[in-house]
């Protein structure tokens, strides 16, 4: 009997929590999440990871901004099959080179998707003693944000064009769970109710802990300590997820509250009287030791990437060869496509396009992305910018003076001149045509066509005109990646 | 403790106890008394004894006194008997101890019993005695003391002393001792009324205990199922690694052929007992293989390559543990079986000495390429349109490519006709020494072992020489004894330059060297045209020959050290307590070396040709445990056994590499040579630990020897599984009847020798997965930085609430022996189901990872194996056997609905492999073919409901085979004779089928770069050339993708020459003394010599399988 009290015993001992510990072991070759959560410092690195990898080419870097989705909007002039975005210009989805590219963004972006999930469930619903405000705020409310737009962008290539009749259609999922569980498929409604709701949970924190909000956007090292809440702009601050909140909104049509968040901004972006987001200066904009091409001042939200050089070498450089370059002609010098866009050539956004002698001959080359030493916004992708915000203002105002207005005042920062549009059908084009100019790069024209579902947009194949769209090249399929294995075609 | 290493103190110390008995017992017999007188003084008769005897005799004034008188008649008596007579009725007693006798005074007790003799002189006589425990010498308490014959028995007393009344003729009556762990004995009384007896430890042969590495067991009260195989029945199969001659003897242990890398000496086998428990097919993704069993080596966990390399001659025997009763111990480990390695212990004795060689001779086995000789191999591809379209009459249209296929004509009519594959190969000698020696006392036993092997490859440059250092402590004093075991072991490695394929790819109308006699890098460049981009592609064809003979490195090495420390104390003689710390550090290091001029690098650009890359690597592994056992048979009928225990491991595991590119010379193979890390590469790095903790406890209960019941339970905690599942438990039960102890069975069946019915259930589980895989693990970013400091990202989802992958592991089987055990049984039937299964499913992208370890599922792999052996002649020096063993195994997933079907996307165009409910994880899955079409030349698939097709659609696969064999086995036939000993084992494989991978990849499917290369004989005859043609193959024109067809699924039956060996041993010939030996065993090998197979299918693609006579000697000194 004594033998087995000893053995119950051992037994019992086993239970024990140095057991527990004992075998409750943490690697030292790699990250994990216990030992990465335990401090502060590990929310912002994780928050930084996100940030870091939205630049990825997959992403922002390239396929979302400059690359595919802004041949998707027709900028360039691409006839050959050769091409590397021919496929894309012609929306041949189904064909190899778009099927991998909208899957590896597709990954990419929900891969941040479930990264962001984790820094929700850490961050917890209120402030902590190892995350206390203003971070708490700010890491849950960017945290929210992100999620609110990689999914607003995933909704807005994957979805339908939002209408009463597509709005009930299943289209992509809104995974907010950290676990890797499977989530369904929901409607474009579904979707932005959740989009929503993230960005007005994101808004209230951030209302009270973004230092842009007091500090403004602090774009230099702190000298004393970490840069945690410097450098706003390139961060999802509180006026980025008002500007998101603008998008949205438009985006469903709902342009009494687009117009209010777009006003919001234009006119609240100040502390004393002094702008956020100040216009770009004449000097600044027509310098040509350091030119601002990016208008940086203008931007609300962006990504800092040291390696934005490699956006420009491998889609603009004169020097890229013919079947990887996205230009506005047949790799010359002729003009007639960017003379037609910009009737205006003192307009500073011109100032992106020069002739560069490469390959033997001169070509027109479009500099927006060029790395310039010391420059401006060097490292700057912008995602969102205040002329944006003008045009969606412009857009959902329904009193065509204020629009003009509106319109007009972004004309006169890009020093070009005022226009008086007699209806809103012309407003309208003229919207448009600014909206090409001004967000060349950027990504946001395709879904700008898309939104209106507009029937003719510009032409790839000849210099100048438009061709003719069907409104289903306006809804991208999903990846296989993703309905392989949830089983079934799209909805 | 160790039962072999009991064995063997019984080996050395019973002869020498014996022997100096003898001379003891001699001595007093030559002693003999004369001595006549009444009442003669005490002094007297010790004065006649010390006389006539030469004996010291002590006596003390006491004696005198209780005795002062004796009446002695003796004449010519024995000392002893004349000892006896004098005390037998006297108060005193005496002891004979080297030549000295001593009187001392009889104990009270005693006299009372001789006072009860006397009075019940007559009717009955009352047996005393000590029994005395042989090896520690001392008094042992409850031996079971019966009067055979009758049901009269006592136990000893605390004092190991009995006393026992005898009815009837004291003469006759013969005393049974018994107890548990100890021989029993028999004593015939002849009239003595005292007797002293001592108990030794039993020593069975290793065959019937079993040893689990934690507790041990006699086989006949186990109920687990599990087979032991001694050094020499090892050794009769083969003398290269223990692996090897396991897979023949026991038929639920396969060694699955490895088709790519044949007999690579440096690649470790992929082993399974009993089928497998995991999903196959994702290795890959798993950080071993989940199907490998677990390796004990003198109680100790280790690992598959230490086993294959370990020398056989330092084996003393091999235990497989293979249902669940026999492996719970194991518990989360152990769901794949358990391979018990048990090393030689030393004996005592004076220092003795053996040597072991073993040789074999191994040469590649070719016979399963059927490669085109020069004048097939143009034919061919003129035939395949390599040179252009032929005209009507079967002529080249393209001028140009008319003569060059003109001028290979010309040089085939000059005779060329290169045979390549024997240039990487040689016919090479292995060879593996060992040397041990032991000795020691009763308290103090040593041994010492080295052991040196060369194990050459069959392909030139490829060898792996293991050098291994052992030396031993035992020391035991009283019921306490230590035990350490320190081990060196050095591995070094080298492989072969270039593949074997690669060889047998080169054309046979290509010369070896050129006109001068050297090797040209480049033997000719085609130019064709390539379908998808419509441009004119050069394909180069390179000499093999020239990056074999350049510097390329590609060797290893690694250093190991083992220690093991042992305690082992029997508190009391059922109890005794142990504990064990053991420690292995394993250092490795490997590079690779690519010269620079090899063809892989001619068309990448001169700053990145040449490749060196090194890795270093470092484990270090600690096991502790601590365990009670307990064990003791109540009422005689009762045996009782209770093993339990707590068990702490943790092995640490650091690996890093990096690589360097850019070498101008292939001189040296040194990284300072290099240019630069190749762009994007990294230093690697890994570090990672895993630790278990587990408590286990296992009983035994035999009713009266006839009715076993064994139960397990362990608790297991692992790092390797989610945080919310750290632990688990693990059970079994196991059940067995010996139905020979039965009256029944004994009284109406006596030709039934041993017949024992066993089943168990139980639940093992399997740890062989990767480190991490139930934890987020973060990743830094480091090529992308912003001012916000450091970033990190998650590299691996992880799984927390992952539980344990266990299998539910039935069993039941029985072991015959018939006709004076003449004819034996061994059978099993198992059933088991692993259920979760723990896989890598898909998932949509949404989720942020594309697969995840998730529990899903179930497996279960049901089957049965059969051993049987008949002796035609058993005699003392003859004896001649027949055997038979063979194995049935089926398997099947459940429950897995579609998510593996990622997975089956990803099979499918690759291989036959599919993942689909109720289908067996071995089914091979493709398309019917109906054949070629004569008209034609193309392929006539059938879809589902049988219809022709030339469509080749996936969603019409079916199960078209079953790459597992129906049955498989060995039949063999052994013998001995004075001696001379030989055993034959065939390996027979019925039913199944194989995927002909030659046939898809070297009669079809040739696409047109391939056709550059040369190719299967059956690319030429066996395709279809012209309309009406009834062909087995595609048109020999088509160069385009074949999908996998059941055309290329066949029939797959084998019988195989696995071991033929010739064997002769003798221990006391004249001419052994001469050179000093006192032993010499000697063994011939064949191995592997002859394959008979229904199929014709490449085997060993990058090197090839070898063949091999072998030798070994054994001389003991």
């Amino acid at each position: 009997m004594k033998l087995r009290h000893i053995l119950y015993t051992a037994i019992v001992l086993l239970y024990c929590t140095s057991c527990n510990k004992w075998i409750d072991v943490k690697p030292t070759d790699r990250l994990s999440e216990d030992i990465l959560f335990e401090k502060k410092e590990g929310f912002l690195k994780a928050l930084n990871g996100v940030y870091v990898e939205m630049a990825s080419t997959s992403l922002y870097g390239r396929f979302m901004t400059a690359g595919e989705l802004d041949a998707m909007a027709q900028y360039y002039f691409i006839t050959s099959s050769t091409n590397s975005y021919y496929d894309y210009v012609m929306f041949n989805y189904t064909n190899a080179n778009p099927k991998f590219g909208f899957d590896d963004a597709w990954r990419k972006a929900y891969e941040l998707n479930a990264n962001v999930n984790v820094i929700l469930e850490k961050t917890g619903a209120s402030p902590s003693s190892v995350l206390p405000e203003p971070y708490f705020g700010l890491i849950r409310g960017e945290a929210l944000a992100l999620r609110a737009m990689l999914n607003f962008d995933m909704l807005r290539i994957f979805g339908p064009i939002w209408n009463d009749a597509n709005k009930a259609l299943k289209t992509i999922p809104y995974p907010i769970a950290a676990k890797s569980e499977i989530f369904p498929l929901l409607s474009s409604e579904e979707v932005m109710v959740q989009i929503e709701r993230d960005l007005k949970e994101a808004l209230t924190l951030l209302q009270n802990s973004d230092p842009i909000l007091t500090e403004g956007v602090r774009n230099g090292n702190n000298p004393t300590g970490s840069s945690d809440l410097y450098y706003r702009q390139y961060r999802f601050n509180y006026f980025a997820v008002k500007a998101l909140m603008a998008r949205a909104a438009l985006w469903k049509g709902d342009k009494t509250n687009a117009l209010k968040y777009a006003k919001d901004i234009i006119e609240d972006a100040k502390i004393q009287g002094k702008d956020i987001f100040p216009a770009v200066t004449a000097g600044d904009a027509t310098s040509t030791a350091k030119p601002d091409r990016m208008f940086s001042t203008e931007v609300i939200f962006s990504l800092y990437t040291i390696k934005r050089s490699d956006l420009y070498n491998a889609i603009f450089a004169a020097e890229q060869a013919d079947f990887n370059r996205l230009s506005v002609n047949a790799m010359n010098d002729d003009k007639a496509r960017i003379n037609a866009m910009y009737p205006n050539q003192a307009d500073y956004r011109y100032r992106i396009w020069e002739s560069v002698n490469a390959q033997n001959k001169q070509i027109l080359t479009n500099q927006k992305f060029k790395d310039v030493v010391d420059g401006p916004g060097r490292y700057m992708i912008p995602l969102i910018r205040l002329g944006e915000i003008y045009l969606i203002a412009a857009e959902a105002s329904n009193d065509l003076g204020e629009a003009t207005g509106l319109l007009n005042t972004l004309r006169r920062r890009r020093n070009t001149t005022d226009i008086s549009p007699s209806d809103f059908s012309t407003l309208k084009t003229a919207i448009t045509e600014e909206f090409r100019r001004e967000l060349f790069g950027e990504g946001q024209l395709f879904f700008y066509y898309k939104r209106n579902a507009f029937l003719n947009i510009p032409n790839n194949a000849s210099l100048v005109g438009e061709k003719s769209i069907s409104l289903n090249n306006y809804r991208v399929p999903l990846p296989e990646s993703e309905i392989k294995i949830r089983g079934g075609s799209q909805p | 403790m160790n039962k072999n290493y009991v064995l063997r103190v019984m080996r050395i110390t019973v002869p020498l106890l014996w022997t100096g008995m003898l001379s003891v017992s001699a001595a007093s017999y030559s002693q003999q008394i004369t001595l006549k007188g009444k009442r003669i003084p005490f002094t007297k008769v010790i004065a006649a004894i010390r006389q006539q005897s030469g004996y010291t005799v002590f006596s003390t004034k006491n004696i005198s006194e209780l005795v002062p008188y004796l009446t002695v008649d003796a004449k010519q008596m024995d000392l002893s008997d004349f000892l006896k007579s004098i005390t037998t009725e006297q108060p005193i007693t005496y002891q004979i101890e080297d030549k000295i006798i001593s009187f001392t005074k009889r104990r009270s007790s005693e006299v009372k019993a001789t006072a009860e003799n006397i009075a019940k002189d007559v009717q009955q006589k009352t047996v005393t005695g000590t029994v005395v425990n042989l090896l520690s010498g001392e008094l042992m308490t409850g031996v079971t003391v019966r009067l055979k014959g009758y049901n009269i028995s006592v136990m000893t007393d605390k004092n190991g002393q009995f006393s026992l009344s005898i009815p009837g003729d004291i003469q006759q009556a013969v005393l049974q001792f018994s107890f548990i762990g100890m021989k029993n004995l028999e004593v015939p009384l002849k009239g003595n009324t005292r007797i002293n007896v001592t108990l030794e430890e039993q020593s069975e042969s290793i065959k019937d205990v079993v040893v689990t590495g934690i507790y041990q067991r006699k086989k006949e009260s186990f109920t687990g199922s599990s087979t032991t195989y001694t050094n020499k029945e090892l050794k009769m199969i083969g003398n290269q690694n223990v692996l090897q001659s396991l897979k023949t003897l026991d038929p639920s242990f396969a060694m699955i052929d490895n088709n790519q890398f044949g007999s690579d000496p440096n690649r470790l086998p992929d082993l399974e007992i009993r089928g497998k428990s995991s999903v196959i097919g994702l290795t890959s993704e798993f950080g071993a293989n989940p199907n490998q069993p677990l390796f004990i080596l003198d109680g100790f966990e280790s690992s598959l390559s230490v086993i294959r390399d370990f020398s056989m001659d330092r084996i003393e025997s091999i235990t497989i543990l293979k249902d669940a009763a026999a492996t719970a111990i194991y518990g989360s480990k152990a769901a794949n079986g358990v391979i018990v390695v048990e090393t030689k212990r030393p004996a005592a004795g004076q220092l003795r000495l053996s040597y072991n060689a073993n040789t074999s001779l191994n040469f590649a086995d070719l016979s399963d390429y059927n490669l085109m000789n020069s004048a097939e191999k143009l034919q061919f591809e003129k035939l395949s349109l390599f040179y252009g379209s032929l005209d009507p009459n079967g002529n080249i249209m393209n001028e140009e490519k008319e003569l060059l296929f003109n001028n290979r004509m010309k040089e085939v009519a000059k005779g060329v006709n290169t045979y390549w594959p024997n240039e990487p190969l040689r016919t090479v000698l292995s060879q593996t020494h060992t040397l041990f020696a032991e000795g020691g006392d009763a308290n103090l036993r040593y041994s010492a072992s080295l052991s040196h092997g060369a194990n050459k490859g069959i392909m030139k440059g490829s060898s792996r020489d293991v050098t291994n250092g052992n030396i031993r402590l035992l020391y035991r004093k009283g019921r306490l004894s230590f035990s350490n075991s320190l081990s060196i072991d050095h591995v070094a490695t080298n492989r072969e330059p270039v593949t074997f394929s690669r060889f047998v790819r080169a054309n046979p109308y290509h010369r070896k060297y050129n006109t001068t006699g050297g090797i040209d890098k480049l033997m000719e460049s085609f130019q064709y045209l390539d379908i998808n981009t419509f441009t004119i592609k050069s394909l180069n064809i390179y000499n093999p020959l020239y990056d074999w003979n350049n510097t390329n490195v590609d060797k290893s090495s690694s250093l190991g050290f083992t220690n093991n420390f042992e305690i082992d104390w029997r508190i009391i003689d059922e109890l005794r307590f142990r504990t064990r710390i053991g420690l292995r550090q394993l250092s490795d290091h490997g590079e690779v070396f690519r010269s620079p001029f090899n063809s892989e690098f001619a068309d990448t650009e001169v700053l990145r040709q040449g490749y060196y890359s090194e890795n270093n690597g470092k484990q270090i592994n600690y096991d502790a445990d601590v365990s009670l056992t307990y064990g003791k048979l109540l009422k005689e009928k009762h045996m009782v056994n209770f093993v339990g225990g707590i068990r702490v491991d943790q092995g640490y595991n650091l690996f890093s590499n990096y690589q360097v590119e850019g070498f101008v010379d292939d001189e040296f193979s040194n990284p300072t040579f290099g240019f630069r890390f190749p762009e994007g590469s990294r230093p690697g790095y890994r570090e990672a630990k895993r630790r278990g903790a587990s408590a286990f406890l296992n009983t035994g209960y035999t009713y009266d020897e006839r009715y076993l019941l064994d139960a397990t339970l362990r608790s297991d905690g692992s790092s390797v599984y989610g945080a919310d599942k750290n632990f688990t438990t693990i059970w079994s039960v196991g059940l067995a009847w010996n139905l020979h102890k039965e009256q029944f069975i004994q009284h109406t069946l006596p030709w039934i020798s041993l017949f024992k019915l066993r089943g168990s259930i139980g639940t093992p589980g399997n740890q062989n997965f990767n480190d991490y895989i139930s934890m987020r693990i973060y990743r830094y970013n480091n090529d992308n930085r912003n001012p916000f400091g450091s970033s990190v990202i998650m590299n691996s989802f992880g799984n927390s609430g992952l539980k344990w992958q266990k299998t539910l592991d039935r069993n039941i089987g029985f072991d015959l022996e018939l006709l004076h055990k003449r004819l034996r049984f061994n059978f099993d039937y198992f059933n088991k189901n692993t259920d979760p299964l723990l896989v890598f499913i898909g998932l949509p992208s949404s989720t942020g990872t594309s697969s995840v370890a998730k529990n899903i599922g179930s497996q279960t792999t049901k089957g049965l194996t059969l051993v049987t052996d008949y002796a035609f002649v058993q005699r003392e020096n003859f004896n001649w056997h027949v055997n038979l063993n063979l194995r049935h195994i089926t398997s099947g997933y459940h429950n897995i609905g579609n998510s593996l079907d990622k997975f089956n996307q990803d099979n499918k165009s690759r291989n036959l492999i599919r993942y689909y409910d109720n289908a067996s994880p071995s089914d091979l899955w493709a398309v019917r073919s109906a054949g070629i079409d004569p008209a034609t030349g193309r392929e006539i698939f059938l879809n589902k409901n049988g219809q022709q097709t030339f469509l080749h659609d996936f969603n019409n696969e079916v199960v078209v085979g079953n790459s597992d064999p129906k049955v498989e086995g060995i039949i063999g036939t052994s013998f001995y004779y004075k001696g001379f000993s030989g055993a034959i084992n065939l390996r027979y494989r019925l039913g199944g089928q194989e995927f002909m991978q030659t046939l898809y990849e070297k009669v079809e499917n040739i696409n047109i770069q391939n056709i550059a290369l040369n190719q299967d004989k059956r690319a030429l005859y066996d395709r279809w050339q012209k309309p009406g043609d009834i062909a087995k193959f595609r048109a020999i024109s088509q160069t385009d993708v074949t999908p996998i067809s059941s055309r290329f699924v066949e029939d797959n039956n084998i019988l195989s020459g696995e071991s033929i060996s010739f064997g002769y041993e003798t221990m006391d010939k004249k001419w052994l003394k001469k050179i000093g030996a006192s032993s010499l065993t000697s063994r011939i090998y064949m191995n592997d010599i002859f394959r008979i197979s229904t199929i014709k299918n490449e085997r060993g693609i990058d090197y090839p399988f070898a063949r091999s006579v072998s030798l070994s000697l054994g001389l003991r000194f």
